[in-house]
């Protein structure tokens, strides 16, 4: 079964992407492969570079060097006849951006859309689908996330956790083929991270091809195929979240599980 | 000391008035279009990365707000026909001169309102695959406009009232005409009254409406 899985071309690669702000550089030479309907979560401290590396895939930062391929396609690049590397236009970025819904830390709801508006924003403006066909499909998604009955509100009468499955169904009416995940349980109260992780861990099983950066153990461990520990802007360790997460001997790897695991027995005592 | 108050001149003048009145609405109707139009093709290029686009528009924001807006109208009627050898009527000098005045306020509040934007609702736009420019139009032009109503409508009021501006070079607005009607009839008091009060009439509703709809918003968008 593995040996059939790694026939199959990755859907998303990461060659040697580096980004600096400045004097600093907070990816160095990061390399990666995601196959198509796998979840691989990014892990690391803060400072890592994980969330850095997310928004360098659709080009919310632009890399400082490295390539991004998706389904063979460079992303935020074009390499011209004459051999030179240069930036997309404005519009070639955006309809490549379209294959590659993002869900944000912060949720980042239009707060002057309604529920559904928000949902079917994209739909409408950038696919130029139909508008009673994108809210018909827009209903359906709100009911995946279950909240059907909200697609009139506002973002603001809606708690944080239902913010960010709005948010989940606003990128899956894109119908990317990848979907990119920053911290999106980090900004919610202790009580609402599980309805979030509830619709991710079924996306994850439904085949959904995710990217996820989080500090969630325990959706790491449940819903990826593979994790990917950055340190320093590095990768130090990656495989199956068993291997990453317990036996790995990596040090470096070792000593983070344990600072995470302490962190939840002190949460929890 | 008994004020014997004679209203009856405004039934014989009233021609006279309610045609001042409407240079006045014309003026301002004019002058506040033009001037948002200014704003907004300032704004741009006063936010743009490019030096090129930027400093100009820095420079001409910065010269107009430094000069008294009677200065700007006063100057623009006699001394521009000179410089250009272009002489327009009074009442267009005036519209022009008023527009670019409040213009440059309009964008300075108009690119306050965009740099008020979440940049996080900006990157969600980017990252369903929207352009730069169906971003300003669909998410960060709206959602700035609604955060600069309350300066907006200050900025209105303002263009309204300097309307009369117009007098200092004879245009037939409500203060000019109103003016000359008074010495006319040696009845300042009961004409300059009338001015005062048609300016009360005609900002006082559009204040209580703005500050209705801005109240309206705020619980809608913005306030759990």
């Amino acid at each position: 079964m593995t040996s059939e899985v790694e026939t199959v071309p990755p859907l998303l690669v990461v060659e040697g992407l580096r980004k600096s702000f400045g004097a600093v550089e907070v990816l160095k030479g990061v390399s990666l492969a995601v196959r198509p309907s796998q979840v691989v979560g990014l892990l690391g401290r803060s400072g890592s570079g994980k969330s850095t590396l997310l928004r360098c895939l659709n080009v919310l930062e632009v890399p400082s060097a490295g390539r991004i391929l998706l389904d063979g396609e460079e992303i935020g690049f074009e390499t011209n006849s004459a051999g030179r590397r240069r930036p997309l236009s404005a519009a070639r970025l955006a309809r490549q951006r379209a294959a590659m819904s993002m869900v944000f830390q912060h949720f980042n709801l239009w707060p002057h859309r309604t529920v559904l508006g928000n949902v079917v924003e994209g739909p409408v403006q950038v696919l130029g689908m139909d508008r009673a066909e994108a809210e018909a499909r827009g209903l359906d998604l709100l009911d995946r996330v279950g909240l059907k009955g909200k697609a009139d509100s506002y973002p603001i009468r809606l708690s944080g956790g239902q913010q960010q499955r709005v948010a989940i169904a606003r990128a899956l009416a894109m119908q990317p083929k990848i979907m990119l995940f920053d911290e999106p349980t980090s900004a919610l109260d202790p009580e609402l991270v599980g309805e979030v992780l509830q619709v991710m861990l079924d996306l994850a099983r439904s085949g959904t091809t995710m990217v996820v950066v989080t500090h969630e153990m325990s959706f790491a461990r449940n819903a990826c195929d593979e994790v990917v520990l950055l340190e320093g802007g590095e990768i130090v360790e990656r495989g199956s979240p068993d291997f990453v997460m317990a036996q790995s001997e990596n040090e470096r790897c070792r000593q983070f599980f344990a600072s995470h695991r302490q962190v939840q027995a002190g949460a929890s005592a | 000391m008994t004020y014997q108050w004679d209203f009856s001149l405004f039934y014989q003048y009233r021609g006279l008035m309610l045609n001042a009145a409407l240079v006045t609405f014309q003026l301002v109707a004019l002058s506040v279009v033009l001037g948002i139009l200014v704003g907004l093709a300032l704004a741009p290029l006063r936010m743009a990365e490019r030096r090129l686009l930027r400093y100009p528009a820095t420079a001409v924001i910065e010269v107009v707000r430094s000069v008294p807006p009677l200065v700007l109208v006063v100057w623009s009627y006699y001394c521009l026909p000179i410089l250009t050898g272009l002489a327009l009527p009074a009442f267009w000098t005036c519209v022009f001169a008023i527009a670019l005045y409040s213009g440059v306020f309009y964008a300075e509040i108009f690119r306050a309102g965009v740099q008020a934007v979440d940049r996080g609702l900006v990157e969600a736009g980017l990252s369903v695959g929207m352009r730069p420019t169906t971003v300003m139009m669909r998410i960060t032009g709206p959602l700035a406009f609604l955060r600069v109503l309350p300066p907006f409508t200050s900025q209105c009021v303002m263009a309204i009232k300097n309307s009369v501006l117009g007098s200092y070079i004879a245009v037939g607005e409500i203060l000019y005409e109103g003016q000359r009607l008074s010495i006319h009839t040696f009845r300042p008091l009961e004409v300059l009254t009338l001015v005062a009060a048609f300016f009360v009439a005609v900002i006082l509703p559009l204040t209580l409406t703005a500050g209705a709809i801005e109240r309206r918003i705020f619980l809608k968008y913005f306030r759990r």
